[in-house]
């Protein structure tokens, strides 16, 4: 995705990002250096159907990196924020402040 | 959801989230214990070194088999980071200081130094004050300062009784906070256990299959 496409109207709201699931995702992910679905499922009471779609939709715009492994024969899937991933975060931050007029 | 305010909770609820095993306490307690019979015998220092070493390892097998499957696994972002500067000159310096001033003064006999001694329980636990501030401050929860009170009621409290040298004073002292620090964390993990289930995920199922 071309990161233009990514911003609304006035190029400062990242509407992947904005979506409130997705941000939900970004802001619990920010806090941490990474984290597997199951404890993102219990902080944020997603099911696992929605938690895996919106992963999608961030993995695909490089915001997040997806690893999977084995643990025994369990498979894990852990997720955290790529550089671009929480600099868009920040960005998005800062927009939203903007838009609010918050300083 | 975005706002500092909300971050800093977040941040403080995946540090609430990494204490609920109760295995930091059970490590604190021990590191307490074994800086006891290391004061009591020098040779044994290399046990409080292999602890020092394997906690790291030991405690990860732990997680994996009890708590990952129940609270799902997550890394804070300060386990990336070293130690800080600051942590190191409040704690681990006044520790180092005070323990290998109490074992010299002992073990030379300085007897002259010995009235002053009478209050190392009551420093060691005015070093609890900072790791006591760190675990409010990361965590939001006020009874980490209960650490600090601990440490230095404590202390005070062994200063009021006689024992034969300081460094018995300071012994029993480590040993007395090891245990308490160590059933409290014995009885959050058993909460832990009882209260939170084994989660089944898809991920999981899938593998399984």
């Amino acid at each position: 995705m071309v990161p233009s496409e990514r911003k609304d109207v006035e190029g400062e709201i990242d509407r992947i990002i904005h979506e409130p699931a997705r941000l939900r995702i970004m802001a619990q992910l920010y806090v941490v250096e990474s984290a597997d679905l199951l404890f993102l499922q219990r902080q944020t009471g997603f099911t696992w159907g929605n938690l895996s779609s919106h992963t999608l939709k961030l993995e695909e715009a490089g915001y997040i990196e997806v690893i999977k492994d084995f643990v025994g024969k369990k498979p894990r899937t852990t997720l955290k924020l790529t550089s671009s991933g929480r600099r868009a975060f920040l960005d998005y931050q800062r927009a939203m402040k903007k838009v609010l007029g918050v300083t | 959801m975005s706002t500092e305010k909300d971050l800093l909770e977040l941040e403080q609820n995946v540090h609430r989230e990494a204490m609920k095993d109760g295995l930091q306490e059970l490590l604190m307690a021990l590191m307490l214990c074994f800086s006891g019979v290391v004061l009591v015998d020098g040779r044994f220092v290399i046990f409080l070194a292999l602890i020092i070493v394997f906690q790291t390892t030991v405690i990860e097998k732990f997680r994996e088999a009890y708590t990952y499957p129940r609270l799902g696994k997550f890394k804070t972002r300060e386990e990336k980071q070293q130690l800080s500067v600051t942590g190191v000159l409040f704690t681990v310096v006044p520790l180092v200081i005070l323990l290998g001033f109490m074992m010299i003064a002992s073990h030379l006999e300085l007897t002259y130094l010995y009235p002053w001694l009478i209050w190392a329980p009551a420093a060691f636990g005015l070093v609890f004050v900072g790791p006591s501030m760190y675990l409010v401050g990361k965590s939001g929860l006020r009874r980490y300062y209960g650490l600090a009170g601990l440490g230095i009621v404590l202390g005070l409290l062994f200063s009021q009784f006689a024992f034969p040298t300081p460094l018995d004073r300071l012994v029993v002292y480590l040993f007395s906070l090891a245990v308490i620090i160590g059933v409290v964390g014995g009885m959050i993990l058993a909460r832990f256990l009882s209260t939170y289930p084994v989660l089944i995920t898809e991920d999981s199922a899938n593998g399984a299959q």
